[in-house]
């Protein structure tokens, strides 16, 4: 070897040994400590949401690509509780199947995807449900013409053809539901929803099933309010929709549970987007402790700032508005259902904030 | 004379030929006439409902034009579009620069050409005629299509026909270059997105849709930018045209890697909007790039040495360990990629570099690759300006280009690579890619991203993540190339054996054996198959939606449908997915069209 080999061999050392030496960024992100959920997000700035992205109402794509719906607006609210600024969202549209997968490898830091609380989910799964934000349930839908209306039963479908989707929990409803009352029905299923609609209007099905939201958003669609019924007027089965969130962090669960409440508890009092400024918290003491208009010790205990959920009800709105922006356009009416609050006979109930 | 003709020319046919034409292959017997009239009344019906179906009131074209942009780019927000249009901008320049530049110019005669527009026209004044005056609607007879239209359109379809044929009478013998007619067809579809007025969705003051919805103009926010567009792709044209006349081998690798350039600009530094910093170029990228490129120029330089030479080999290893120790010590992922390529010009130097001129043009394409490398490399580790509400920046109809385009580029390298590698004679390289190819191609390829989206996060350190877009490019890339990797073993085996020993016995190396004599034989002979491996990739690329990503597809016939905010088109399934149809038409028809005159070009099949 000669002196120039020697040479650009020991250039090649320094630089590698100077590369070495040089700490970077990458060299601090591979130590990871445990951090909690909420750590999590308020150091990277912004909350991870997966939502469905394409789910009439609960979480829909806008033609701006904006994501509206009531599983969307709750991923505002508590990022209006995290940071004080709603928009501070990144949503991650989630297919059924991979939902749960995404959330527990921590891709996303909520789940709100018109999810059914079940008690396999909640325990076998490693995750943790919220309160329900939608009381939803599987119906039927016919045709007026075929003798069907609101009061029909699961009795009166007998020997009739059943569009549904394939692969999920309304398959399995609708042919139990029907078992048990002795009807035999002939089941098409498809891979989407829309398609058992198109089916549905082809005339080749009777009955086209699916959870009640859905199917009241497409007879609005088709403007055909007299022509097709749902029915039983009590669903047959019970679908809760709400958040999920990891187990075993319950600061963050408290987080997402009382985000939701502080909007019960709101529409309770009547606390909307336009009042929150102008209402009487001295008359109102738990509206007071909740907002930290007189006390916000209950929101710093968590971790969040005290005025916390002030900035929910100013910026996403009560649970009332939240409802009624989302839910009325496609014909579902808090009146008379499950989702009225408590005390005009619904299922809408928060603990008390004190 | 006459005779001169006649060898000039086939002679003419004449309008007398049409009813013979028609005799001897239509009506030629009782049992073909019956037929002939019985397959024109169906295709007539059939043609009928299509058209009905289009042009019913029931269809809600609207849930295509007024989600446009949704289709196109997703959640990229309004106020970058600036962006967009640089990056289109910039492909079609170069789309222009190409044409230009590989135009053969070849000639029609204007009578061919005029019978081609003879046939379309006819196609259309055909489409008219037949279309329903009413289609049913629920029952209903609903007028569609008013008979006075009809008949405008049947008058404007004649006249065009005698104009046409008025032309072709006057320039029989006259010949015109292709490309200009490219360019009048497409200065037509610029125009006509000036003047066409398109249904459009539009609210009224207290936010009500305005029903039926109003015919509009487009906007000047998309026509401008298409016309200046189209005024970047003649521009491209003329400069590739010019460039031709030099003639030049080095214009055209130029042109070859500004292709290969562009997307990797675009992907790291125009569509990301990265925040950069000024002060990370000045002190950590441009120290590095000059140390990299003096490092490189000297490596060449004492590689070729006298007195080096025999040392070649433990260089070459050295720095093979030392990229392998940087690769696992924790230091910028720039620095390791930096290394590697280090590495690959210290194994190659000897041999590219072994004269004078070659080992000056090889130190300046290293300093100048480094430097790219490394504003590519800052571009894409940077984070990302855009806000967006979804967690990717990719959306629609980019996201399928994106995943297509980096699939079949990552892909065809790799799958040249294992097909070699199966055909080799060494044991280990050849049982390591079959064993890839055959895992590969034996599981589905839903499975696979699947895999990349939702499993590979477990299996990872945590903290340690993978952009989802990258994750299906990746995923596509290797999918793709285990099927390409087969389509290109079959191209190695047709070439016969000679053609190895021809070349053994030339003296060429292996390299130079495969690069120049093996390969564009073998390649060559599966431009077919590898046609269909791009068409049917482009296709694939609808299943990432598989995994949460929004495609041009999953828009079309999940998100639109499911629309119940401000216009509201919940259930306009069909418009959608017809909209979605056309437009995957359009673009693998035209990649089989192109491959046709490839192959043609190559006069593939005809020897």
């Amino acid at each position: 070897m000669n002196k120039k080999t020697i040479v650009s061999l020991l250039v090649l050392a320094l630089v590698a040994v100077a590369c070495a030496a040089e700490t970077t960024e990458e060299a601090v992100e591979e130590v990871v400590v445990e951090k909690t959920t909420l750590e999590t997000v308020t150091d990277r700035g912004f909350l991870k949401c997966g939502v469905s992205g394409s789910a009439v109402a609960f979480s829909e794509t806008q033609a701006d690509g904006s994501v509206t719906g009531i599983d969307a607006d709750y991923c505002y609210a508590v990022a209006a509780a995290v940071f004080g600024d709603y928009s501070k969202v990144e949503f991650t549209a989630l297919t059924a199947a991979e939902r749960f997968t995404a959330l527990s490898a921590g891709e996303v830091d909520l789940l709100i995807r018109n999810t059914t609380w079940t008690q396999s989910r909640d325990t076998d799964l490693g995750n943790d449900f919220g309160p329900t934000t939608y009381y939803d349930g599987q119906q039927l839908m016919g045709r007026n013409s075929d003798g069907l209306s609101g009061s029909s039963t699961l009795a009166d479908i007998d020997g009739l053809r059943v569009c549904t989707n394939a692969g999920t929990t309304t398959e399995k409803n609708i042919t139990e539901g029907a078992g048990l009352v002795g009807a035999t029905i002939e089941l098409v299923t498809v891979e989407a929803f829309p398609e058992a609609m198109e089916k549905f209007k082809a005339g080749e099905c009777d009955l086209v099933t699916t959870d009640g939201s859905g199917l009241v958003g497409n007879r609005a669609k088709e403007d055909k309010m007299n022509d097709w019924a749902i029915f039983p007027a009590t669903p047959i089965s019970k679908e809760p929709l709400g958040p999920v969130y990891r187990s075993n962090d319950s600061q963050w669960a408290d987080i997402v549970n009382w985000t939701v409440y502080a909007t019960f508890i709101a529409d309770e009092y009547g606390v909307t987007r336009a009042n929150v400024d102008s209402f009487d918290y001295e008359a109102n003491p738990e509206m007071g402790r909740l907002t930290g208009k007189n006390d916000g010790e209950l929101q710093t205990s968590m971790g969040l700032s005290a005025d916390a959920y002030y900035n929910v009800i100013k910026q996403v709105g009560n649970y009332d508005e939240i409802y009624s922006k989302n839910l009325n356009p496609v014909g579902l009416y808090r009146e008379g259902s499950a989702n009225a609050l408590w005390t005009d006979g619904g299922l809408i109930y928060a603990p008390p904030a004190r | 004379m006459q005779d001169n003709q006649t060898l000039e020319s086939p002679p003419e046919i004449q309008f007398a030929g049409v009813s013979r034409w028609l005799k001897e292959n239509l009506f030629s017997s009782l049992s073909s006439s019956i037929l002939t009239v019985l397959s024109v009344a169906a295709v007539v019906s059939v043609f009928r409902s299509i058209i009905g179906f289009f042009i019913s009131p029931e269809r809600e074209w609207t849930a295509v034009t007024y989600n446009l942009q949704l289709y196109m780019v997703q959640a990229y927000p309004e106020s970058d579009f600036i962006r967009v249009w640089i990056t289109v901008g910039l492909l079609i320049f170069l789309l222009g620069l190409s044409w230009g530049f590989n135009s053969l110019k070849e000639k029609v005669l204007i009578k061919e050409w005029c019978d081609g527009l003879l046939k379309g026209i006819s196609s259309f004044l055909f489409i008219v005629l037949i279309a329903p005056t009413n289609v049913d609607v629920e029952g209903t007879s609903v007028q569609v299509f008013n008979n006075n239209t009809r008949y405008i359109c049947i008058a404007l379809g004649i006249g065009l026909i005698l104009a046409i044929y008025l032309l072709r009478k006057t320039y029989p013998k006259t010949e015109i270059i292709k490309d200009r007619i490219s360019f009048l067809y497409i200065s037509l579809l610029v125009g006509s997105i000036w003047i066409i007025k398109v249904p459009t969705v539009t609210f009224t003051a207290n936010n009500e849709r305005v029903d039926p919805d109003p015919f509009l103009p487009l906007a000047n926010t998309t026509t401008i930018p298409w016309t200046i567009i189209f005024g970047f792709m003649i521009f491209g044209y003329l400069i590739g045209s010019f460039l031709k006349t030099k003639g030049k081998n080095s214009i055209s690798r130029l042109i070859l890697s500004s292709w290969v350039l562009a997307p990797l600009v675009i992907v790291s530094w125009i569509y990301r909007k990265p925040d950069f910093g000024m002060s990370n170029i000045l002190t950590l990228d441009l120290p590095i790039a000059v140390g990299f490129s003096v490092l490189g120029i000297l490596a060449i330089r004492t590689l070729n040495n006298k007195k080096i030479v025999p040392y070649q080999k433990y260089v070459t290893y050295g720095m093979l360990v030392l990229t392998v120790v940087i690769f696992f010590l924790p230091v910028l992922r720039q620095l390791k990629i930096l290394f590697f390529i280090t590495w690959l010009l210290v194994s190659v130097a000897p041999t590219i570099a072994n004269s004078k001129e070659s080992a000056k043009n090889l130190s300046i394409v290293w300093s100048v690759s480094v430097f790219i490398l490394i504003l590519l490399m800052r571009g894409a580790s940077s984070d990302s300006l855009i806000v967006v509400p979804g967690s990717s920046i990719y959306g629609g109809f980019t996201l399928t280009w994106l995943i297509a385009f980096f699939g079949i580029a990552i892909s065809f390298p790799f799958g040249v690579i294992l097909a070699l590698g199966r055909t080799s004679k060494l044991p280990v390289i050849r049982i390591i890619c079959t064993a890839v190819i055959e895992l590969v191609r034996s599981v589905p390829f839903i499975t696979w991203l699947f895999f990349g989206s939702v499993m590979l996060t477990l299996f990872l350190p945590k903290g340690v993540e993978f952009d989802e877009v990258l994750r299906a490019i990746v995923v596509t890339a290797i999918f793709s190339s285990a099927y390409l990797a087969e389509n290109v073993r079959g191209g190695l085996q047709s070439i016969n054996n000679g053609q190895f020993e021809a070349a053994d016995a030339v003296g060429l190396s292996t390299l130079q054996r495969i690069t120049l004599i093996i390969m564009p034989q073998a390649l060559r002979a599966v431009i077919p198959p590898i046609v269909s491996q791009v068409i049917s990739l482009f296709k694939d690329t609808s299943l990432v939606a598989i995994v949460g990503l929004f495609d041009l597809l999953y828009i079309g016939s999940k998100v639109i449908p499911n629309q119940s905010q401000g216009a509201n088109f919940l259930g306009t399934i069909q418009e959608n997915i017809l909209f979605c149809a056309i437009f995957y038409w359009l673009f693998t028809y035209s990649f089989a069209r192109r491959s046709m005159k490839i192959e043609k070009r190559l006069g593939l099949g005809e020897r």
